[in-house]
C-alpha cells in the first residue's frame, strides 16, 4: 500500500503532540462507477494481507485528537490537527515516496521529459473517470485552478508554494496539454523532482468560486477561507478524498462519512474505504488524560499513547478488560518529526529580541536542555535525543551509519566538524559560562542582565526572564518545559512555563508574537521539507519572520546551502550538502532540539484491522471486524 | 412581591452597567487588541487592517468603543463577513427578534478573532448548547448540594456529638479538603478501571454525551436528518437526552461535593448558635414540640445567612464547574472562558465577565426574593 500524499507532508507542519449505529453494510462495487480506471489494491499490497482477506465494511472508526484544529483550508493549513481533518478529505496526484513516487494518486500515470540541459518536465495524466465527492469530473482545469490560483498567489499564506519551487528558485510553468493531461517544467530541476511537482491537494475549481468568488482577482480572500464555521454542506465536492465531512463542532468533535465516488477498489472489486465513516474527538484541554480514558472505556478505537500509558493499557490487558496490540512501543522514532523549543526574534520586548538573535545564547539554551533526562523520566526510555533538525530516519541524517547497506556516503571531516561545532550536549557550566562570556552577567537578584546595545543590537537594558509556551494537554511537553525553566534557574535564566492552547500557540508563533515555544514539527524525512521552516521566504520561517525584510548573515548562508542541495540530483554530493546545512544550522540553533519519541500506538486487536501501524495514514483500508467500531 | 421583584430589577440596571464598563475598561487598558496580531501577520496589508480598525471602531476614542459594543448588546450592530475581508459588505444583526413562539435575545458582544466566531458564539457554544449545559450543571448542582446538605446540617446540629454527627464532619471535612480536580480524577479511575463501565454496560466517560450522540439532533424535525426545535417536546430524542443524563451526574456529584461540604458546616454551625438562643429556650418552655421548635422557630433563621449566601454561591459553582470541565472535557462556558484567558482572546473575555456579573447579580436577586420569602422579619415594601 503505497498511495499517501507527500507532498503535502513533504513540507513541515506544526504537532501538537500528535446517533450512528451502523452494520455491516456493503461497501458498493467499484465496477458502478461507469467508465472510472480505479486503483486496485491488492491484497498483498494491504498494510495486513491477512486481515485484508477478511475485509468488511461499515463501521465509524474513533479517536481523539488532543488539539483544537485551526482551519478546513488545506492550501494554507500549517498545523497536524488542521492536517488531520482535510488529509482525509482530499487527494493527491501521486503515492508512494518523495524518491519513488508512483502513479496510484488522481493521476494514473506521469511521464518526465528533458528540457534543455538542466530542465526536465513531468505531465501527469489524470486517472480516467475519477470524481470530486459531489460526482463533478477531476479535470487538469482543477489542477491548474489548484495550482496557479489558489498555491503560486503569493498573497496565499501557504507553505506547499515553498516546496514548488525549481532549482533556480523559480515557480514551474504549469500547462494544461489535454482535459485529462498536465505539465509543469522546470528549467533547473531538483533532486525529488516529481514529487515537489505534485500540489498534494487538488480541490474542485467549481466550488471553490462558489465559496470564494473573487479568488482569480483578490487571491487574499483564500487565506481565510474554509474555515472551521464554513457549513460541511458547501465542502462536500471540493475534494476527492475517501471521506466527506458531515458535521463539526470544532470545541468537541468531527465526524466524516464514506465518499461513494471514491476511485479505490480492493481486488474482490469492493469499492474503498471501507469504513461508513470516521469521528475525531477534540479534548484540547487535558488531551493526555481524557484520550486515554476514552479509549480504555471503549469510546475509540485507537490512541497515541504516552509512555507512561503503556503500563496501564498493559494491566488493563492482562485484566482482561479489553484487547489491545502487544507492539504499542515498537515503533522507531517517528518519521518526518521534529521536537523543540525555539525563540522569537521579533519579540516585542527590545531586549530579549536582542538576546534571542544572540547564536551564543541559543548554544546556551541547547546545554541546559537536560535531553537525557527527557528521554528517561518522560519518555521512559522510549525516544531518543535529538540534535539535528533532520529527521533521524532520513538517508541524509548527519549521525547516519554510513557504512550501512545502502546509506549515503559521508565526508569523515564533515562528521568531525558537526561533533565538534554543530552539537550542543547537555553542559550547565558551560552554559553558564558561554553567558557570562557574552555579557548576560548575574544580577543582584540571581537573574542574569541584559545590558543595554548587547551584541551592538542596540537595545535598553533588561533581566533575562522569559515565557516559554507549549500546547496545553500534551503532559510530556508541559513537564518538558517546566524541566528547562527549572535548570534555567540554575544558571540565572528565569523562564516562566506556561502551556497554552495549541491552535492560540500556532497563531502566535506564525507572527512571531511570542517569546518562546516549545513545540513540534511534521513533514517528510528529506531535508527539503524543512524549506518552508529554514529558508527565509518560508511560510514557517516563524523564529525570525522578518526574515524577508532583513535577513541575518546566517539566513543568507542557511538560504544559498538550501537552493544548492534541492538542486543536486547526485546522491552522494547532496549528501555532504545536506550534511553543511545540518552542521550551520547545529552551529546557530536557531531551533533548540530536545527529545523525539518513538512512535506509540494502541488499538483494539479485536476491532480494527489491516491498518499496519497506522490507522490515520491508511484511512482508506482499515476497516471494523464485523462491520462494528469501538465508535459506532 | 411584584412590585418588589420589578424594583429590583430595575436597580439591576445601573449595577449592570457599571459591571460593564468596568470590564470593557479592564480589557481596554490590556496591550493590544485583536487587530494587533494582524498587524504583525505579513499576510495582511495595512490597508485591510486600517479598514478592519474603522469598522470596529479601533480608531476611535474609548467611549466610542465602548458605545459600539454596548449598542451591539442592547440593540444591533453592523458585522462583516470574514470570508470575504478585502471587500467587507455590512449588515446589521439584531440582538432581539421575535421567531415564534419566543423571543429571541442573542446579544453582540464582539468577534473572536481567535476562533473565527463572533464572541457569543465561542464563549456560548455555536447554538448556545455551551450556555444551557452551564445552565442545567449550576442549577442541578445547587439544587442536589442544598437538599442534601441542609437536612444532614439539621441532624447534626440537633444530634451534637453522635456518631453520625461525627460521620458527616469526618466527610464533610474530607469534601472541603479534596479539590475537584482530585475528585474528577478519581472519578475517572472508578468508572473506567474498577467499575469498566465501557466494557461492561457500554457508557461512556467525559464530555456530557456520547461519541453517537454529539452531533446527533436534540428533537427531530418534519423532513428525514433535519433537527427539529428544542422545544419540541413531542419529538424529543430522548435516547440523547438520557444519556446527557448520565453524563451529567458526575460535574454534578464532583462540585456537589464540595458544596455538600461546606454549606453542612454553615448549616449545622448556624443552627446550633440559634439552638442556644433564649427564644428557642422559650420555645420549649410553652411547650412546644422539638419538631416545631427546631424547624419553625429555629432553622427558619438558622437558615437565612446561607439564603443570604445564595449569590455567592453561583459563582463558587462556576468556579467548581471549571475546574471539573477542564479534566472531564466538558463543552461548558467555563472551559470556553478559560481557553479565552489562556489565548488573550479579549472579545470573548470582555462577553465572559459581562456574562457572569449578570449571573452574580441575578444570583444576589433570587436569594433576596428568597430571604423575604423565608424570614418573617423581613419585608417588601
Amino acid at each position: 500500500m503505497f498511495k499517501g500524499k507527500f507532498t503535502a507532508i513533504l513540507l513541515a507542519v506544526l504537532v501538537a503532540g500528535l446517533g450512528f449505529n451502523v452494520l455491516a453494510a456493503d461497501c458498493g462495487k467499484i465496477a458502478d462507477q461507469k467508465d472510472l480506471n480505479p486503483l486496485v489494491i491488492k491484497n498483498a499490497d494491504m498494510p495486513s494481507p491477512d486481515d485484508a482477506k477478511n475485509a468488511t465494511c461499515g463501521g465509524i472508526m474513533s479517536n481523539t485528537l488532543i488539539a483544537r484544529p485551526r482551519t478546513l483550508n488545506p492550501i494554507t493549513l500549517t498545523d497536524v490537527p488542521s492536517l488531520n481533518l482535510v488529509d482525509r478529505m482530499y487527494d493527491a496526484l501521486l503515492g508512494g515516496t518523495a524518491d519513488q513516487p508512483t502513479a496510484t494518486g488522481l493521476a494514473e500515470a506521469f511521464e518526465v521529459a528533458k528540457v534543455g540541459n538542466n530542465g526536465q518536465k513531468v505531465t501527469f495524466t489524470i486517472r480516467k473517470g475519477v470524481k470530486f465527492a459531489n460526482g463533478d469530473p477531476v479535470t487538469a482545469d482543477d489542477v491548474l485552478f489548484t495550482v496557479v490560483n489558489l498555491i503560486f498567489p503569493k498573497d496565499i499564506a501557504t507553505s506547499i508554494r515553498d516546496g514548488y519551487a525549481c532549482g533556480d528558485g523559480k515557480l514551474p510553468t504549469v500547462t494544461k496539454e489535454a482535459a485529462n493531461k498536465i505539465s509543469f517544467t522546470c528549467n533547473v530541476t531538483l533532486r525529488v523532482f516529481v514529487a515537489t511537482m505534485d500540489p498534494g491537494f487538488v480541490l474542485n475549481k467549481k466550488k471553490v468560486l462558489e465559496l470564494v468568488p473573487n479568488v482569480e482577482r483578490t487571491p487574499k480572500d483564500f487565506n481565510t477561507a474554509l474555515g472551521l464555521t464554513t457549513p460541511p454542506d458547501k465542502l462536500k465536492g471540493i475534494g476527492s478524498g475517501p471521506y466527506v465531512l458531515t458535521k463539526i463542532d470544532p470545541a468537541s468533535v468531527v465526524e466524516f462519512a464514506r465518499n461513494t465516488f471514491f476511485w479505490e477498489a480492493d481486488e474482490k472489486g469492493q469499492q474503498l474505504p471501507y469504513l461508513a465513516g470516521i469521528r475525531i474527538l477534540i479534548a484540547p484541554t487535558q488531551g493526555n488524560e481524557i484520550s486515554l480514558a476514552q479509549f480504555r472505556n471503549g469510546q475509540t478505537d485507537w490512541l497515541a499513547p504516552r509512555p507512561e500509558d503503556i503500563a496501564v493499557l498493559q494491566s488493563d490487558k492482562a485484566g482482561k478488560s479489553f484487547q489491545v496490540n502487544d507492539d504499542i512501543d515498537s515503533g522507531r522514532p517517528g518519521g518526518g518529526t521534529t521536537q523543540f523549543w525555539v525563540f522569537s526574534w521579533t519579540t516585542k520586548t527590545p531586549a530579549l529580541r536582542a538576546v534571542f538573535r544572540s547564536k551564543e545564547f541559543r548554544q546556551a539554551m541547547s546545554q541546559i536542555t537536560d535531553r537525557e533526562t527527557m528521554r528517561k523520566n518522560l519518555l521512559l526510555g522510549l525516544g531518543i535525543q535529538q540534535f539535528s533538525h533532520v529527521p533521524v530516519p532520513s538517508q541524509f541524517y548527519v549521525e547516519r551509519d554510513p557504512k550501512a547497506q545502502g546509506a549515503v556516503p559521508q565526508d569523515a571531516a564533515l562528521r568531525d566538524q558537526w561533533e565538534k561545532t554543530g552539537k550542543y550536549l547537555y553542559n550547565p557550566q558551560a552554559a553558564a559560562a558561554l553567558l557570562d562570556k557574552i555579557g548576560l552577567t548575574v544580577g543582584s537578584d540571581g537573574i542574569r542582565i541584559i545590558p543595554a546595545n548587547f551584541q551592538g543590537q542596540g537595545n535598553p537594558a533588561g533581566k533575562l526572564e522569559f515565557t516559554l509556551n507549549t500546547n496545553v494537554g500534551n503532559t510530556i511537553r508541559e513537564e518538558e518545559i517546566k524541566l528547562i525553566a527549572s535548570e534555567a534557574k540554575k544558571i540565572g535564566v528565569n523562564i516562566k512555563a506556561e502551556p497554552k492552547d495549541f491552535a492560540a500557540l500556532v497563531d502566535q508563533l506564525l507572527v512571531g508574537d511570542y517569546e518562546a515555544i516549545r513545540i513540534g514539527l511534521a513533514g517528510g524525512n528529506d531535508p527539503e521539507s524543512g524549506l518552508n521552516v529554514y529558508t527565509c521566504e518560508g511560510n514557517l520561517h516563524f523564529y525570525n519572520v522578518d526574515c524577508p525584510k532583513s535577513p541575518t548573515q546566517f539566513e543568507k548562508d542557511l538560504d544559498a546551502l538550501y537552493a544548492k542541495g534541492v538542486a543536486t540530483l547526485d546522491r552522494n554530493e547532496a549528501g555532504k550538502i545536506w550534511d553543511q546545512v545540518q552542521i550551520l544550522v547545529g552551529q546557530n540553533q536557531p531551533l533548540v532540539h530536545t527529545v523525539l519519541s518513538n512512535a506509540l500506538f494502541a488499538y483494539r486487536t479485536d476491532v480494527l484491522k489491516n491498518h499496519g501501524r497506522a490507522p490515520y495514514g491508511n484511512h482508506d483500508v482499515v476497516y471494523c471486524a464485523n462491520g462494528k467500531c469501538r465508535g459506532g | 412581591m411584584g412590585n418588589f421583584i420589578l424594583r429590583r430589577v430595575l436597580y439591576m440596571i445601573p449595577l449592570l452597567w457599571i459591571v460593564s464598563v468596568l470590564a470593557f475598561l479592564l480589557i481596554w487598558i490590556q496591550p493590544g487588541d485583536f487587530v494587533s496580531s494582524f498587524k504583525l501577520n505579513p499576510n495582511f496589508s495595512k490597508a485591510f487592517i486600517a479598514q478592519l480598525e474603522k469598522f470596529y471602531g479601533l480608531d476611535q476614542p474609548v467611549y466610542v468603543q465602548y458605545a459600539l459594543w454596548l449598542k451591539g448588546i442592547v440593540c444591533c450592530t453592523d458585522v462583516i463577513d470574514e470570508k470575504d475581508p478585502s471587500n467587507p459588505v455590512a449588515w446589521k444583526v439584531w440582538s432581539v427578534d421575535g421567531t415564534f413562539p419566543f423571543v429571541h435575545y442573542n446579544p453582540y458582544l464582539g468577534y473572536s478573532f481567535e476562533q473565527r466566531l463572533p464572541a457569543s458564539q465561542a464563549l456560548f457554544g455555536i447554538n448556545g448548547e455551551a450556555l444551557a449545559f452551564t445552565l442545567i450543571i449550576t442549577v442541578t448542582t445547587l439544587f442536589f448540594s442544598w437538599l442534601i446538605a441542609i437536612p444532614i446540617g439539621i441532624y447534626s446540629a440537633t444530634h451534637k456529638y453522635s456518631f453520625a454527627d461525627h460521620f458527616f464532619n469526618f466527610f464533610s471535612f474530607l469534601g472541603l479538603s479534596l479539590p475537584n480536580f482530585v475528585l474528577a480524577m478519581l472519578f475517572l479511575m472508578l468508572m473506567v478501571s474498577v467499575l469498566q463501565v465501557g466494557a461492561r454496560f457500554g457508557l461512556g466517560v467525559g464530555k456530557l454525551l456520547d461519541n453517537e450522540f454529539l452531533t446527533a439532533c436534540w428533537s427531530f424535525g418534519k423532513a428525514a436528518a433535519q433537527c427539529g426545535p428544542w422545544w419540541d417536546l413531542f419529538h424529543y430524542n430522548w435516547p440523547k437526552v438520557v444519556n446527557f443524563l448520565w453524563h451529567l451526574w458526575p460535574p454534578v456529584l464532583i462540585v456537589g461535593t464540595a458544596n455538600i461540604a461546606s454549606l453542612v458546616r454553615y448549616m449545622r454551625g448556624n443552627l446550633l448558635d440559634v439552638l442556644g438562643e433564649p427564644y428557642v429556650q422559650t420555645a420549649r418552655a410553652k411547650g412546644l414540640t422539638e419538631r416545631i421548635v427546631v424547624y419553625k422557630h429555629a432553622v427558619r433563621n438558622a437558615i437565612n445567612p446561607l439564603i443570604s449566601l445564595l449569590g455567592f454561591w453561583i459563582p463558587l459553582t462556576f468556579e467548581g464547574i471549571l475546574v471539573v470541565a477542564y479534566v472531564l472535557d466538558l463543552h461548558v462556558v467555563e472551559a470556553n472562558f478559560w481557553r479565552a484567558i489562556s489565548n488573550e482572546d479579549q472579545p470573548v473575555i470582555l462577553a465572559g465577565l459581562l456574562f457572569f456579573g449578570v449571573i452574580l447579580l441575578l444570583g444576589n436577586l433570587f436569594s433576596d426574593i428568597l430571604l423575604v420569602m423565608v424570614d418573617p422579619k423581613i419585608r417588601y415594601e
